[in-house]
């Protein structure tokens, strides 16, 4: 538990240093005071990418029988509930930079498609973990899921790159010395992707621990409902 | 300030915040349910 205090300590100083820092960036030419939401997309973006790259790997994990273990399926699921959050506010944020700066909330840019795709995707991956079926059913067909979905996060990642797109190229690529951004932007974001990366780890941490207990619940649940219909059938 | 920005950052961070308060409200319930029998 002190762990995951440390964490959450960490996680609100430095969004909240995030927060200073992003609105204090100054407004720019060509973008006015918009480029201030610079500091939360990418790193909200970056997230996403980084839970659903968890989320493959402990479903790889799960699924080699050397290192099966029900904690894997859980850091799974708890991963796959935080990218769907992280995806869900990386297209408010974008829409919200988009109106302004675009001229329109939304468009079939391939960016912008293969997010909404991404969030879809895993949406529907939390949706059939709701399905009725034993722990260990369940925990595999997620896994196999999980590790088919992944490809969605470099297409998306590479699509300003392999199509025309209203987007911007990779923000990751513009932290590299000697790109346009100034420092103050590069400084503001490169805290926000610390920022939103530590407040994934926590988060995870927690929804971890708690997919495990509810695991626990519903399969001692499951064991007195069989103990109950057995004593049933020895009283008859 | 812009509007946009300000929705921006009011939406993030108000979003963030409540999942992290329901989720430390799941883990206390969690906890206080005590470990397995």
């Amino acid at each position: 538990m002190k762990s995951v205090r440390v964490l959450g300590a960490l996680a609100v100083v430095t969004l909240t240093g995030t927060v200073v820092l992003g609105l204090g960036l100054p407004a720019t030419y060509e973008q006015r005071t918009y480029s201030r939401m610079l500091a939360l997309h990418p790193p909200l973006a970056w997230t996403a990418y980084v839970a659903f790259g968890v989320t493959a790997a402990a479903s790889i994990l799960y699924l080699w029988p050397r290192t099966r273990r029900a904690r894997f399926d859980a850091v799974a699921a708890a991963s796959a509930e935080l990218g769907v959050l992280f995806t869900g506010l990386t297209l408010i944020t974008g829409s919200l930079w988009g109106r302004p700066t675009w001229g329109v909330w939304w468009t079939w840019d391939a960016r912008l498609t293969t997010t909404a795709l991404m969030f879809v995707i895993y949406l529907g991956y939390l949706a059939q973990r709701g399905l009725a079926d034993t722990a260990a059913a369940r925990a595999k067909r997620s896994a196999m899921i999980a590790v088919m979905a992944v490809i969605v996060v470099p297409i998306n990642h590479m699509s300003v790159e392999w199509w025309r797109t209203l987007h911007q190229g990779r923000s990751l690529a513009s932290l590299k010395p000697g790109s346009e951004l100034d420092g103050d932007f590069i400084a503001a974001m490169l805290l926000g992707f610390l920022a939103m990366t530590l407040t994934y780890v926590w988060l995870l941490v927690m929804r971890t621990k708690v997919i495990e207990a509810e695991a626990d619940l519903e399969e001692d649940a499951l064991a007195d409902a069989i103990a109950a219909r057995r004593q049933e059938a020895l009283a008859t | 300030m812009s509007g946009y920005v300000v929705a921006c950052y009011a939406v993030t961070i108000g979003s963030l915040s409540a999942y992290s308060i329901w989720a430390m409200a799941r883990l206390r319930a969690v906890n206080k349910r005590g470990p397995r029998q």
